[in-house]
């Protein structure tokens, strides 16, 4: 157990030397809670501190793994990460700019480098568009290509996720798959932008073992042929010791421990890492 | 009762409480018949615990809603379902609801939220229950079985004031589990039951099911698509595919040494917490089209599985494997 695991293919050569893409620096996010309008007028507002001053970096080409119970405040940072939601207080710093703020087209131009991928794939796409108006949909809000070059890029991205014959995917509407393949695609549709970086939030919690396996790897190559980063959220330690290079714990809007992978499993130092690690059940194949 | 069928009258003490034989369940789609569980065996000894593994579409919930009785009208279903001697589907409705549902068999459904009614109290939906299957209860006898069973799962009394949507997600599994015992039923199916929940809550209600089966003597049926549920709580594992069993196994024999290649790949796609870090494969032959497989064998008296000719072997005792000859439906899926 406490031998080190060996060299794996998943391994990015030399992160050490990687720079660094993502600097959070006391991150906050909180939500009023909404009591009656003269508390806000005496200045008696209370919060619900979703995500309470944390600060950590990711570098180009790592996956970190945010791990924690329902509530902790992972999705909240994730979505704080790719702007979805607008912090209360705090700075991200992505690729040297302050982004934590941003807004209009400066927004709109950041949004193409990091994306985000959903747990739930089958309310991932518009029902009523085929996967083809999506995936294209996707280029066309960039302004990215004319229509020959996006249908040429959308092919060859289907493909290289073997999703063949592409152009028949193309024309399947979102009820047409299975999770998995949804899945894929929604991953294929973050990658057409060619992103920097890609928050997957519990990206394969929602389907079958026996695909998830395929997502994780996907995960895993997409990382090593374009080098980039990513914010893998999950609640299963075992899946994050499988993707990241480092496991960071969320418990109550903080984080509790950061550190790398292999060493927050085998020797977890916070009381609640412990906790969480414990209660982990064993999946039977642990040799 | 009266309208039951007693098979075995003569070996109560040593026959299994549940004897499943030969079941397979049909539906009548627009796309045709799909064989969702086909000639599917299993006994369940009193006091056992059987744990249903497998995917989507595998047909172990299906499995589940035969023994409550539960199923759709456009499901057909043949074979015998033997719960202590008698054959429940054979049982009319009527004698179901009053001597068998929630009072010898009852379930724990996944989706607590949608299973438990948003608009009344949690102690209310236990009344219901009990006066629907135990009427001859006095007021406060209920009062005092509710009392009982919340306890018993670690619920505070506040709860039986409580509707379903101010609970927590575990609070909520804990009050589908009181409702399932609040009969005392000897055997108690849990499907998914835990599948929502957080890791450390689901540890706890795990650990509170493994008490309570002590406690309250109990035979279960565990479902759920996750190993490591099925290695905490179960004592055999069947695993399914395709509606078919492709192995059956005490558990550690199933952990220690799987022997079908279906659940090789079970075991293998999940990573490992700990030892050393292997690359995990997907399983091919996934995308299982049931009613495409079952294009062959509609609607007949003989179960399709049981004449195809991929037999369970028995290759040590008690443990029994589906030949993964060129009739199994995962040797057909994975030749594609």
């Amino acid at each position: 157990m406490s031998a080190p695991a060996p060299a794996s293919p998943q391994e990015a050569p030399s992160l050490e030397s990687a720079p660094t893409l993502i600097e959070v620096q006391g991150l906050e996010r909180f939500y009023p809670i909404r009591k009656g309008i003269t508390d806000f007028a005496f200045g008696k507002a209370e919060y619900v501190k979703a995500v309470d001053d944390i600060s950590f970096t990711i570098k180009r080409g790592e996956i970190l793994a945010l791990v924690g119970e329902s509530g902790s405040g992972k999705s909240t940072t994730g979505r704080l990460l790719v702007r979805l939601d607008t912090p209360t207080g705090g700075h991200i710093r992505f690729d040297g700019t302050d982004v934590a703020y941003l807004k209009g087209a400066a927004l709109k131009a950041f949004r193409r480098r990091a994306q985000i991928i959903f747990q739930n794939p089958f309310e991932a796409f518009d029902p009523r568009q085929t996967i083809g108006e999506a995936l294209d949909q996707a280029l066309r809000i960039h302004n990215l290509g004319t229509a020959p070059e996006r249908e040429r890029k959308i092919i060859t991205a289907l493909e290289n996720a073997s999703l063949a014959p592409a152009r028949e995917f193309m024309a399947r509407y979102p009820h047409e798959l299975s999770g998995g393949q949804s899945q894929r695609i929604a991953t294929v549709r973050a990658m057409l932008l060619e992103p920097d970086f890609l928050v997957a939030d519990e990206p394969v919690s929602m389907l079958d073992v026996s695909v998830r396996a395929d997502i994780l790897n996907q995960l895993l190559d997409l990382r090593d042929r374009f080098g980039m980063a990513i914010l893998f959220i999950t609640h299963d330690l075992a899946v994050a010791r499988y993707v990241a290079d480092r496991i960071a714990v969320m418990h109550y809007g903080k984080f509790v421990e950061v550190g790398d992978a292999e060493q927050i499993i085998a020797n977890p130092q916070d009381p609640y890492s412990q906790e969480l690690l414990a209660n982990t059940l064993p999946a039977g194949n642990e040799q | 009762m009266s309208q039951a069928v007693p098979l075995n009258p003569a070996s109560a003490s040593d026959a299994p409480l549940l004897d499943v034989r030969n079941l397979t369940i049909t539906y009548r789609t627009d796309r045709g018949y799909v064989a969702a569980v086909r000639d599917v065996s299993f006994t369940v000894p009193k006091g056992g615990s059987i744990g249903l593994v497998g995917e989507s579409g595998s047909g172990k919930s299906t499995i589940a809603m035969a023994v409550m009785r539960l199923l759709p009208p456009n499901a057909r279903v043949t074979g015998q379902i033997i719960f202590d001697g008698v054959d429940l589907t054979q049982v009319d409705d009527r004698a179901l609801n009053k001597s068998w549902r929630w009072r010898k068999l009852s379930m724990v459904f996944q989706k607590s939220l949608s299973a438990l009614s948003p608009v009344h109290r949690i102690g209310d939906q236990m009344h219901d229950v009990l006066h629907q299957h135990e009427p001859n209860l006095t007021e406060s006898q209920r009062r005092e079985k509710i009392d009982g069973v919340l306890a018993a799962v670690n619920l505070p009394q506040r709860v039986i004031r409580a509707y379903p949507f101010e609970l927590s997600g575990g609070q909520m599994q804990r009050a589908m589990i009181a409702l399932g015992l609040i009969c005392n039923p000897p055997f108690v199916i849990f499907d998914e039951a835990t599948t929502a929940l957080d890791v450390i809550t689901q540890s706890q209600i795990l650990n509170e099911v493994k008490r309570l089966k002590q406690e309250f003597d109990l035979t279960t049926m565990v479902i759920s698509h996750d190993v490591g549920v099925i290695n905490a709580t179960t004592d055999t594992v069947a695993v399914l595919y395709g509606g078919q069993l492709m192995e059956l196994a005490p558990r550690e024999t199933f952990f220690k040494a799987p022997a079908h290649p279906y659940s090789k790949a079970l075991i293998d796609s999940v990573p490992p917490l700990h030892g050393p870090k292997r690359r995990i494969t997907g399983i091919s032959g996934w995308k299982l089209d049931l009613a495409e497989t079952s294009a062959g064998s509609q609607l007949s008296s003989s179960a399709p599985g049981a004449s195809s000719g991929a037999a369970m072997v028995e290759i040590a005792p008690g443990h029994f494997v589906r030949s993964t000859g060129t009739e199994s439906v995962f040797a057909q899926e994975v030749a594609r």
